[in-house]
């Protein structure tokens, strides 16, 4: 990504329960693992102490479970292309849940120290 | 219409049979919601939109506002926005009036009374040291009649400007127990001739009064507002709630845990900056996993203590001010990102003192 500019900040609201269908780990990894592979400039992934969704009716009746399956945001900003890219991946991979965009300007985006690995 | 439609015996078989009189009911209930729905219909594609239509009409060539005011008609009517076609009506209404209305907001006892007094020449309102005045108070140009109160559980009554301080103050209406909704005074002075119309509110931050709301309400009706300031005192968060309120910027910080400034947390140092700078709030969410500029993806591990996770500083304040706390900052990011984005503000209250902090967005 270049380092000033327009950006676009994806948003993907999905709960901590939710899970890949194929290796059985949280849906959020694989999110960021694939954001990751695809070389977007980078997620966070946020958990909310609190929240309901669209299935939150449904959530109530398993009181047990309500409390543990906690909200999930991740946060993806790059340009527009690279998120216009990544989205099939997340059509495909978010069975339920609130996907949204916004129109955000990047003052700055620097890498660490000429981007040495981390320890 | 499609919903209702649907609603016809003809179509309800799919939920099993039907007897003749259920299918004569629901064929009576269903004509009975249709012409409901052709009222609604014609109520919101015509109607009232005629009625408006007329009384900007004879408004016309008045003023220029009116061939703008009657554009706003004629696309609310096309379009069907009912929300709108109250403030249209608002708008109408204020032309038809043909009064513009001043009025006068700020901190409680910060002169906002004395200062209308001044220039109407005349001691028409009730000051004093402590909080006065309780309800918004209007003041418009004709003989020195008796001051009109309305209330809201009660038809509406004339008194002697004199006896204003037994409804429009703190002292003798506290809390505005007497239920007064409006008052208005006439007074002859020359400044008022032109048709200008002030309006005393009550002062904004004080706990002792629920003045502040009423305010607030106003606030949307007035044409301009003069937001005073008392030179002695800095300008607090409550003056603030008239400011922040509206398009106002979210400034972002994508950082980690383990940034840091000059031996302690970045996110911190943000944090503390926004407070030196007097910014509206500041908060810090933690992340539990992700990955950034550094490329390495970071995620909780139970087995590790304090490892390294994304954290996200975020400050809502002005575009202006916003762009100079920025100006401040942005030598201390030496890695992570900043973004910006509109936010609108729908709130901003603090609940004890300024500087406080209060939250963002």
């Amino acid at each position: 990504m270049k380092s000033q500019g327009k950006g676009v900040l994806l948003r993907i609201f999905i709960g901590e329960d939710d899970e890949d269908a194929e290796t059985g780990r949280p849906l959020y990894e694989t999110i960021v693992r694939k954001a990751f592979e695809m070389h977007l400039a980078g997620a966070t992934v946020l958990r909310g102490p609190m929240g309901y969704g669209k299935h939150s009716r449904l959530r109530a009746a398993k009181i047990l479970i309500l409390s543990t399956d906690l909200p999930i945001v991740i946060e993806i900003v790059d340009s527009e292309e690279k998120i216009d890219s990544f989205l099939p991946v997340v059509d495909e991979l978010v069975e339920e849940g609130l996907v949204t965009m916004e129109a955000v300007r990047v003052v700055k985006y620097v890498p660490e120290d000429a981007g040495a690995p981390k320890a | 219409v499609a919903a209702v439609d649907e609603l016809d015996a003809r179509y309800m078989r799919g939920y099993g049979p039907l007897t003749e009189e259920t299918a004569r009911e629901l064929a009576e209930s269903l004509s009975t919601l249709k012409g409901l729905l052709r009222k609604m219909t014609d109520y919101v594609s015509g109607g009232l939109g005629q009625d408006l239509a007329a009384r900007l009409r004879r408004l016309e060539g008045t003023r220029d506002e009116v061939s703008l005011t009657q554009e706003l008609e004629r696309v609310v009517t096309a379009r069907g926005l009912v929300e709108f076609r109250q403030t249209v009506a608002l708008l109408v209404e204020r032309l038809e009036s043909k009064r513009f209305e001043v009025a006068v907001f700020g901190r409680v006892s910060c002169g906002k009374s004395p200062l209308l007094n001044h220039i109407l020449k005349q001691d028409a309102l009730p000051v004093g040291v402590t909080p006065v005045t309780a309800v918004p108070v209007r003041i418009r140009h004709g003989n020195p009649a008796p001051a009109t109160v309305w209330f809201a559980d009660r038809n509406p009554e004339a008194l002697p400007l004199a006896g204003l301080a037994e409804f429009a103050t703190e002292q003798q209406n506290p809390a505005n127990w007497r239920h007064v909704t409006r008052i208005e005074a006439e007074l002859p002075a020359a400044r008022l001739e032109s048709g200008v119309t002030f309006v005393d509110t009550p002062g904004l931050g004080s706990l002792a009064t629920s003045g502040a709301a009423e305010t607030l309400a106003y606030l949307p009706r007035c044409d301009l507002g003069v937001l005073l300031v008392d030179g002695a005192s800095r300008l607090g968060a409550e003056a603030m709630v008239v400011k922040l309120e509206g398009e106002q910027t979210l400034l972002r910080f994508y950082l980690t845990s383990f940034v840091r400034w000059q031996y302690r947390p970045l996110h911190e140092a943000i944090v503390e900056a926004a407070r030196r700078e007097n910014m509206a709030g500041a908060t810090v969410l933690k992340g539990i996993m992700g990955f950034g500029a550094a490329g390495v993806v970071l995620e909780e591990r139970a087995w590790t203590l304090g490892n390294e996770l994304p954290v996200i500083v975020e400050v809502v304040d002005t575009a202006e001010r916003i762009d100079a706390f920025l100006e401040k900052v942005e030598p201390m990011i030496r890695e992570g990102m900043v973004t910006l984005e509109r936010a609108r503000v729908i709130s901003y209250r603090a609940g004890g003192e300024a500087g406080e902090g209060g939250r963002s967005s």
